[in-house]
């Protein structure tokens, strides 16, 4: 475990209404530290991604950011401290061009005055966009869909950037240059990554430790070579039958 | 010819009034999913401020305007922390008509302190300028119509700009089409929705001072203005700005040439009667798309 945390989740419960989804999980991501979560669909990952970046209520334990208590903290406060969360689905606004979707990502004011700048090295990152600045985000491929939302989360210097499934329904090759771009952004140790992925190469591919969550549960947490051995991670994670 | 003329004239003025007031309706449906019948009472309110600042106190008609959107703007702000702000967010109950209830009832106080106020009696506004200019045989332009016009287009141009450029303007789309991803930005929407609420109502003011110079200053002058954009912003396509400025206009010729080719008692049945059909033909109005978010 590393000594200096920057997030630390304790004992973190929360749900839908009367539902508890994540019940008392812990977790941790050190300072330019990769964490992936792992876990069969349905047992609350991306749950537990919205109580960390405040879009849910938590209904027991505390959420620690740079030592400094954040839980009780409206999501649209935590973009001030340098979190930002691309969610599972990219959630782009879809009437928006793909510039103006772009710029939202440096809404905060810090951001603001170098949404220029921030800008052109999306589009230096995704030439794509460049030519499809105009169009609305509803009309982009999917591929291209994500591209906006990665690009959106990096228009601001993340602090802790929370990436849920950012594989999910893409070809193969566009994949691997969404992995390029979060091994990039890993490999220079500035910005600590909490990352949800299916896919375990994917997961060897960027991640320092390995946590699963199993019904609502962190179940493990270790070095991703550890976990890819463990038959009860494997049986899980790949939702094999029971025997 | 003239008939065309002075039916020309009144679409302009009519539609650019119907706009003002459609397009704060317009925005708060768009953004907050709320019906905000309070938007008459701004309306009223108006009106009330023009004839204030104008009759009673006989200052100038352009701080009369100032007056009324400064005014309408806290009232809207207001309205929003009582009667929308408390039910966002609440689980297991009908937003949509919760909200429409509430600002309703918010439209009802407000008319009934008026009355307190100032009474039933319908107050003369002076017009914002005199004079007109003859255009041809009985038709002419009064200048107080080129500038309610003139103004209204500023507002509705200067509102699109403020949308389409700026930074808060792009933020108040975004959360109209995804709440959630808005949040993760950073947008502000504790603030955001009473100042969206605050602008529609003062731009809901300003009509209501350019309709009062027009008509009276009264409790219920924002009664028909509230009817009128209910029904341009549903005709429009609930939420579509586009479409409640285009129906604004389209509405105010209707009205007009009916007024001309029939008579001014059949304006409004016939005006009815046209929506009903388009309504039936396209039940999502002129430029609505679908139930999603459609700014
Ligand atoms: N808004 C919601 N209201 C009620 N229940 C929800 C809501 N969102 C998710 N759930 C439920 O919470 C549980 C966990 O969902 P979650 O999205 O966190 O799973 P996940 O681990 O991210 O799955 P996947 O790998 O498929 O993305 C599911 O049973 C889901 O049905
Ligand atoms: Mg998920």
């Amino acid at each position: 475990m590393p000594a200096d945390a920057l997030l630390e989740v304790r004992g973190v419960s929360c749900g839908y209404g009367e539902t508890t989804i994540v019940r008392n999980a812990e977790l941790t991501v050190g300072a330019g530290e990769t964490l992936c979560l792992v876990g069969p669909n349905g047992h609350g990952k991306s749950t537990l991604l919205r109580a960390i970046t405040g879009l849910l209520p938590l209904s027991a334990g505390e959420v620690r950011f740079g030592g400094e208590r954040i839980d009780g903290r409206a999501a649209e406060q935590l973009t001030e401290l340098g979190i930002v969360h691309i969610p599972q689905g990219d959630h782009l606004f879809p009437d928006l061009t793909v510039e103006e979707n772009l710029l939202m990502g440096a809404f905060p004011k810090g951001a603001w005055k170098d949404r220029g700048t921030a800008l052109d090295e999306v589009f230096a990152r995704f030439p794509k966009l460049k030519d499809r600045r105009r169009q609305r985000a509803r009309t982009l491929s999917g591929g291209e869909r994500r591209m906006v939302a990665i690009g959106r989360g990096l228009m601001r210097q993340p602090r802790l950037l929370v990436i849920d499934e950012p594989s999910l329904g893409l070809a193969p090759v566009i994949v691997e240059s969404v992995y390029e771009i979060i091994a990039g952004v890993a490999a220079q140790r500035t910005t600590s990554i909490l990352l949800v992925e299916e896919n375990f190469t994917h997961v060897e591919e960027v991640a320092d430790r390995v946590s699963v969550l199993e019904m609502g549960r962190i179940v493990r947490t270790g070095l991703p070579a550890e976990l890819a051995d463990d038959a009860a991670v494997t049986q899980s994670y790949l939702g094999a039958l029971p025997s | 010819m003239s008939d065309i003329l002075s039916i020309l004239v009144s679409t302009v003025v009519l539609g650019s009034i119907y706009g003002l007031v459609a397009l704060g309706m317009t925005l708060i449906y768009g953004i907050l999913r709320v019906l905000d019948m309070s938007q008459g009472s701004m309306v009223m309110v108006g009106g009330f401020v023009g004839w204030a600042v104008m009759t009673s106190a006989g200052l100038s008609p352009w701080l009369a305007i100032v007056a009324a959107f400064a005014a309408t703007f806290a009232l809207g702000v207001l309205t929003q922390v009582v009667s929308v702000q408390p039910l966002i967010g609440r689980r297991g109950t009908d937003f949509e008509m919760i909200t429409f209830i509430t600002t309703f009832a918010v439209a009802m106080v407000l008319s009934n302190l008026a009355l307190q106020f100032f009474g039933p009696r319908q107050k003369n506004v002076p017009e914002l300028v005199g004079g007109s200019i003859h255009l041809y045989e009985s038709v002419s332009l009064p200048y107080q119509s080129i500038v309610m016009t003139a103004i209204a287009l500023a507002l509705m141009l200067g509102f699109a700009l403020f949308l389409n450029r700026s930074r808060y303007g792009i933020a108040i789309r975004a959360v109209a089409q995804d709440l959630d991803a808005a949040r993760l930005m950073g947008v502000p929407i504790k603030r955001v929705f009473p100042l969206v609420m605050g602008f529609a109502s003062a731009i809901a003011g300003v009509a209501g001072v350019f309709l009062a110079t027009q008509y009276f200053a009264s409790p219920t002058a924002g009664d028909q203005p509230l009817l009128i954009a209910l029904i341009v912003v549903i005709f429009g396509g609930l939420g579509s700005l586009q479409g409640a400025i285009v129906a604004a206009y389209a509405i105010g010729l209707i009205q007009a040439a009916a007024s001309v080719y029939v008579s001014t008692t059949w304006a409004l049945p016939i005006l009815y009667g046209v929506i009903v059909l388009v309504l039936i033909i396209r039940p999502q109005g002129i430029a609505g798309r679908s139930l999603e978010a459609r700014l």
